[in-house]
């Protein structure tokens, strides 16, 4: 599985997708950052969280949609489909890789905190909780990533059918707290975007970890029923 | 023979597998998450980890909530769904974990889809004026409505907008919750009659006496003081106490009640003999002049307008007269008497310095300071009983107008003062929680150079180097 881990990263790497897409994120997050350096505060603004998560609407679809389209492109589908390797190794493995890139964004935007600190004294832990949660939801949105990968062959729809689907995951607690009574109190429990405002304001919920944690586990093991589908239907 | 042949298609066979281990997945994880979503296992998983503790209680609100013997129950007037103050909820999860089961809620009640919750279950007087997005705090028969504006601290800036300095959520509700369980309540009393402010004029302070549990009313002294009276409150009167008046105020201080007294500058000559009968059985005596402060530290923009000194009592022990500032807008002095009597305890609450002076409105004799501005009186009555005025020369200062413009630290004071009087010393002190973040020292230019750094270099550094990488394999 290191081996898979080792080869997606690499080849994230070995093309301009993922520099650009780290260059852009950094560039338009600083445009938010600006309210913090104007109002001359050590902490991060409302718009600037909530301009990180919507941020990864799109950086996550263009990021995962050539999991395994791009192996399919470059004919070795096959060879993994068929490896000794376990599908859930490949499957994980892929995720892992996809997960390191967005990692490697999110230590890129380490800047912001890194100002703060150098010109201030921001609240350490509340910038900490900020980014567990930005975290855990860039590993739930890369496993929705990746599911829709998994769907089609073509990167673009591919890219689509993500998009769509975070766009709706994000919009649960508008909708629901639009409809009231259980399904809205339903949707509301389910709302990542509330989990993350909650670790942004510095609250540290174990449960939003295990759900968000859970969350990815059941796209990344939807993935991989997907993909054990179309082994079997190969024949 | 067809439907055999199905069930041995490996396809078939393999499905079926796929959907069965996928659904079980899926409950194993659903249950999971829904034993760790139970309510009393969840609120005991959140920590919050702020560095000014905005979402969890002090050991005040903890001590007091492990100390109930009564339920308390939380009703929150939104639909779960729509009602998005996530400090609220916070808090009020705090006291569900502390409360040992004696806080129950919170409930979500839509109005909207329930209109008629209101009138169903609480006592209309208790809950007046209540809107949707309030909530109430309730035992037994015993109810506090607390709106947003309970849960923030205001201040206001030179030219008198207001903004929010400060949120006493864990203050509102740690004062809702004693207020719902004591088993009495003071009632303060408003006296009118005699020119007083009338309630609109004070409804800043109205409100932070109701919030520090104290039940509010009005009253005519043309009538015996009414028997749950514990403090009589007389917002600056202009005019003198009729006899009978006169009467039934002395007869409620011998039994042990209590009385404030403010006054403003009087613009005209009144004779107040029976308020000065009153105070000089405390040794005290309100004097019909305006005082002037000529000390720099001690004026604002005017010589009337006096900070004044403020001396450490059992009423200012618990405040920080250094950071709790005051104006007292034209003021009157007044006189400590010196007869000697042994049931008799005087202490001074403010005063001016000794750059001060005081000229007497009726004849225009000035004379130098200091002045007391306030003093305290207690009257000891048999052996278990007391009876405590408080005396200050200015009522200017607590109300709205005033405070809308200098701030609402008055109303701390005359709090303070209540809360002596009904020797309330453990009462609810919890100061608001600062909305103050902490300041980037940036220069123009040092802002002008992180801003370039973040939107134009980092940017430019990353995405060149993966076009170096990019074409640098492309030329392999």
């Amino acid at each position: 599985m290191m081996a898979i881990i080792r080869r997606d990263f690499r080849s994230y790497f070995s093309s301009p997708i993922a520099y650009v897409l780290i260059g852009l994120f950094i560039c338009i997050m600083s445009l938010f950052f600006v309210d913090s350096l104007n109002a001359g505060v050590a902490y991060f603004t409302s718009n600037f969280i909530s301009s990180m998560s919507f941020m990864l609407l799109f950086i996550v679809p263009i990021l995962t949609m050539r999991t395994f389209a791009e192996d399919k492109k470059s004919g070795t589908e096959v060879l993994l489909l068929t490896s000794p390797v376990r599908l859930s190794q490949v499957v994980l493995g892929k995720y892992l890789a996809a997960t390191g890139v967005f990692l490697v964004l999110t230590a890129a935007s380490l800047v912001f905190p890194l100002v703060l600190l150098i010109y201030g004294k921001p609240d350490g832990a509340t910038l900490f909780s900020s980014y567990l949660g930005f975290v855990l939801l860039g590993m739930v949105f890369t496993s929705v990533g990746i599911f829709a990968s998994s769907l089609t062959e073509n990167q673009i729809v591919a890219a689509i059918i993500s998009f769509v689907s975070l766009f709706t995951l994000t919009s649960f607690s508008y909708i629901g707290s639009y409809m009231g009574g259980f399904i809205g109190k339903l949707l509301n429990r389910l709302s990542f975007m509330d989990k993350y405002y909650e670790f942004s304001a510095g609250i540290i919920d174990i449960t939003s970890i295990i759900f968000m944690l859970s969350f990815a586990v059941v796209f990344v093991f939807l993935t991989v029923r997907i993909l054990e589908r179309k082994r079997w239907s190969q024949g | 023979m067809k439907k055999t042949g199905l069930f041995k298609k490996k396809s078939f066979r393999y499905g079926t597998y796929s959907f069965v281990i996928t659904a079980v997945v899926i409950a194993i994880i659903v249950l999971i998450n829904t034993i760790l979503g139970l309510s009393d296992i969840s609120k005991r998983l959140r920590f919050d980890i702020t560095q000014d503790k905005m979402f969890s209680i002090g050991q005040q609100s903890i001590d007091l909530v492990k100390g109930l013997d009564k339920e308390v129950e939380i009703y929150i007037l939104s639909s779960e769904s729509s009602y998005s103050n996530l400090l609220v909820t916070e808090v009020v999860d705090q006291y569900v974990v502390h409360g040992n089961g004696r806080i129950i809620g919170p409930h979500y009640v839509d109005l909207d889809k329930d209109p008629t919750f209101i009138s169903k279950n609480f006592d209309p007087d208790q809950v007046k004026g209540i809107n949707s997005g309030d909530i109430i705090v309730r035992c037994g028969n015993n109810t506090r409505v607390l709106s947003n504006q309970d849960f923030m601290e205001i201040s206001y800036d030179y030219y008198g907008g207001a903004y929010v300095t400060g949120l006493k959520v864990e203050q509102a509700f740690t004062s809702a919750i004693k207020s719902v369980t004591a088993e009495k309540i003071n009632t303060i009393y408003f006296v009118s009659g005699h020119g007083e402010y009338k309630s609109d004029d004070l409804s800043q302070l109205r409100s932070a006496l109701s919030l520090n549990n104290y039940a509010l009313k009005e009253t005519t002294l043309t009538v015996p003081v009414p028997e749950d009276a514990d403090v009589l409150f007389f917002p600056s009167p202009t005019s003198d106490l009729l006899g009978s008046e006169l009467e039934n105020l002395l007869a409620f201080l011998e039994r042990g009640g209590d009385a404030v007294f403010l006054f403003d500058v009087q613009s005209t000559i009144q004779d107040l003999t029976n308020f000065n009968e009153v105070f000089s059985r405390y040794n005290l005596q309100l004097n019909y002049d305006l005082v002037n402060e000529f000390s720099q530290a001690n004026y604002l923009k005017e010589n009337w307008m006096i900070r004044p000194m403020v001396y450490m009592s059992d009423v200012t022990r618990n405040l920080n007269p250094d950071q709790l500032f005051i104006y007292l807008p034209m003021s009157r002095s007044i006189s400590v008497l010196s007869t000697n009597k042994d049931n008799l305890e005087v202490s001074p609450l403010f005063g001016s310095t000794d750059d001060s002076t005081a000229i007497d409105l009726n004849t225009g004799v000035q004379s130098m300071g200091p002045f007391f501005l306030g003093a305290l009186s207690q009257m000891e009555i048999g052996t278990s009983n007391h009876s405590r005025i408080a005396l200050i020369g200015n009522c200017t200062f607590i109300t709205d107008t005033y405070m809308s413009e200098l701030g609402d630290n008055g109303s701390r004071y005359i709090v303070s003062t209540l809360n002596w009087m009904q020797e309330r010393a453990d009462d609810v002190m919890i100061p608001a929680k600062s909305l103050d973040q902490p300041p980037l020292n940036m220069t123009e230019q040092s802002r002008v150079f992180v801003f370039i750094l973040l939107i134009a270099v980092i940017p430019l550094v990353i995405i060149g180097t993966g076009l170096f990488v990019w074409i640098r394999r492309k030329s392999l």
